[in-house]
Order: C-alpha cells, then structure tokens, then sequence
C-alpha cells in the first residue's frame, strides 16, 4: 500500500516536470515567434513590379515612348513612384529599393548607384537570411510587330525593420 | 483509516487539477497578450496599411476594420502622410513604415454603421 502511494506521488511529480517542460516550449516558441519581424518585403517587391509592368505595357503591347521618357524624365516620374524610404530607419532612404528593367539590349536601373550594393546579393537568397529580398519577372511583350523578352529584377532592401 | 486515506488521494488529486488549470490559464493569457501587445500592433498595422497603399489606384476607398486595435488602445492614432505610415499605441513616436506609391491619402477613423460596415474603421482615400 505505501509503494502504490509512494509509486503515485512519484509519477505526479514526473507528471509535473513533463508539464513544466511542455510550458517552456511553448512559452520559448511563442515568445520567438513574436519577437520576429513581419517580412513584407517579397510581397513589396511583387507590387512593385506590378506597377513597372502596367507603366510600359497597355494591354500586351509594349509603350515605345517608356525608355526614352524613362531617361529623361526618370523612373520615379514617370511610374509614379517614390523610391526614397522617409521614415528616418535607414542613413541611406534612397538606396532601400532597387529596380532594373531589360527588353531586348536595352538596360534600365532606377539607381546606379545602389547596383553594385544590392545586385550581388541575389545570390545568396537561398540564405534568407539579413539581405534584401529580389524579384524577378521574365516575359514577353509585343513590340513593333514582333516578341521581345523584358526582364525585371526588383529588390527591397529594408532588413532593418522587415529581417532583424 | 481507510477513508482519511482516500481522502489525502483526491485532495492531492485536486490540487494537481487547480495546479494544471492554473498553468494552461498563464500561459493561455501569456500567448493571447503575445499577439497583441502594443508594438506588434503597430507593426502589423502600419505595414498592412503600407501594403494596401502600394496597391492601390488613384480613386480608392479602403476601409480596414480597427475595432478590436482602438478598443485595446483608446487614445491610438494613425497618420498617413509624406510617404509615411506611422501607427501609435502608446505614447512613444509608435511604428512608422514606408510606402513607395506616388499618391496622397486622405486618412481618417471613422464609426461606420452600414450594410457590412459596423463599428470602428481606418478609411483611406487614395487621390
């Protein structure tokens, strides 16, 4: 009788420190889970290049007027864009985006000078892990008469707020 | 002897039942404030409103449902401006993130009352 009382209390206390690991599992994977930031960047990037794309092509059919508004006017103005981060999170605010825009041998970026910073980066996406998120958009476009390939590549950097 | 015996076996039981209810309450309270605490709100807000205005064409209405925020947090406000979403809980600067649309929003929180639309939303003109 005093072994079945004694074999008792010993299995509710191993009960006991079961249930207490359980809780400092959920309690750590909980508190990990929150205290990750929301990553945004993959579906800015997409909208992103939505816009780019709707910018030069009106129903299929390539707008030939775009590279040439595009050098002189600037991609922000012409897409209606504002590639400049303003919420004072990052020294650099306009070097948070990057876009480059290719059909047929003609090259487009949004801004040189952040090109040689972000554009290596892509390659190590498969890390995911403190770099800017890329995107990439390959397809064809009608232009005189004839199938032209246009690629996109569209990279949000803001890892302070959307990876850290 | 006997029944002080059985007696000793269901208050132990008891107070392990009380023990465990107690312990899933923690930690039911703790997840539940883990998911809405005050910065967390404000960063899953500010990049949904973001996000919503990168979307948008000039023309827009959007009403985003802010009842369960503003009821949490009162005196919370919401500013749209200058390329800036900032969204404040409490009585800090609050979260602000970015938007990359050339577009200027009118934003205000208003109590709506009609088919579809009850209680507290956030609308946002896009002009």
């Amino acid at each position: 009788m005093i072994n079945k009382i004694g074999g008792d209390r010993l299995l509710a206390i191993y009960w006991f420190i079961m249930f207490v690991i359980v809780i400092i599992g959920l309690v750590s994977g909980v508190s990990i889970f929150f205290s990750k930031p929301l990553d945004i960047r993959e579906a800015e990037g997409n909208i992103l290049a939505d816009k780019l794309t709707n910018c030069f092509i009106n129903k299929g059919i390539y707008l030939s007027s775009f590279m040439d508004r595009f050098d002189s006017e600037g991609l922000e103005a012409v897409c209606g864009l504002v590639l400049e981060d303003k919420t004072g999170y990052y020294e650099n605010g306009n070097e948070q985006y990057y876009i480059e825009f290719k059909i047929g041998d003609k090259i487009a970026s949004s801004n040189d000078a952040v090109k040689s910073k972000l554009h290596g980066l892509c390659e190590q996406e498969d890390l995911r892990k403190n770099i800017p998120i890329c995107v990439n958009r390959n397809f064809f476009v009608l232009k005189d008469d004839k199938f032209e390939k246009v690629e996109i590549l569209v990279i949000v950097d803001k890892v302070k707020q959307n990876a850290l | 002897m006997n029944k002080m015996k059985k007696g000793n076996i269901l208050m132990e039981n008891v107070i392990f039942i009380i023990l465990i209810i107690v312990f899933i309450s923690i930690l039911f309270v703790f997840v539940t404030r883990q998911g809405s605490n005050q910065s967390v709100l404000e960063k899953q807000l500010a990049k949904q409103i973001a996000l919503v205005i990168d979307e948008a064409e000039p023309g827009t209405q959007v009403q985003i449902r802010v009842e369960d925020e503003f009821n949490k947090y009162p005196g919370g406000k919401i500013q749209v401006d200058n390329n800036v979403v900032n969204v404040n809980f409490g009585s800090g600067a609050g979260y602000s993130y970015g938007y990359f649309n050339k577009v200027n929003v009118e934003s205000n929180i208003l109590d709506l009352n009609s088919d579809g639309f009850k209680g507290r939303y956030l609308t946002l003109i896009i002009k």
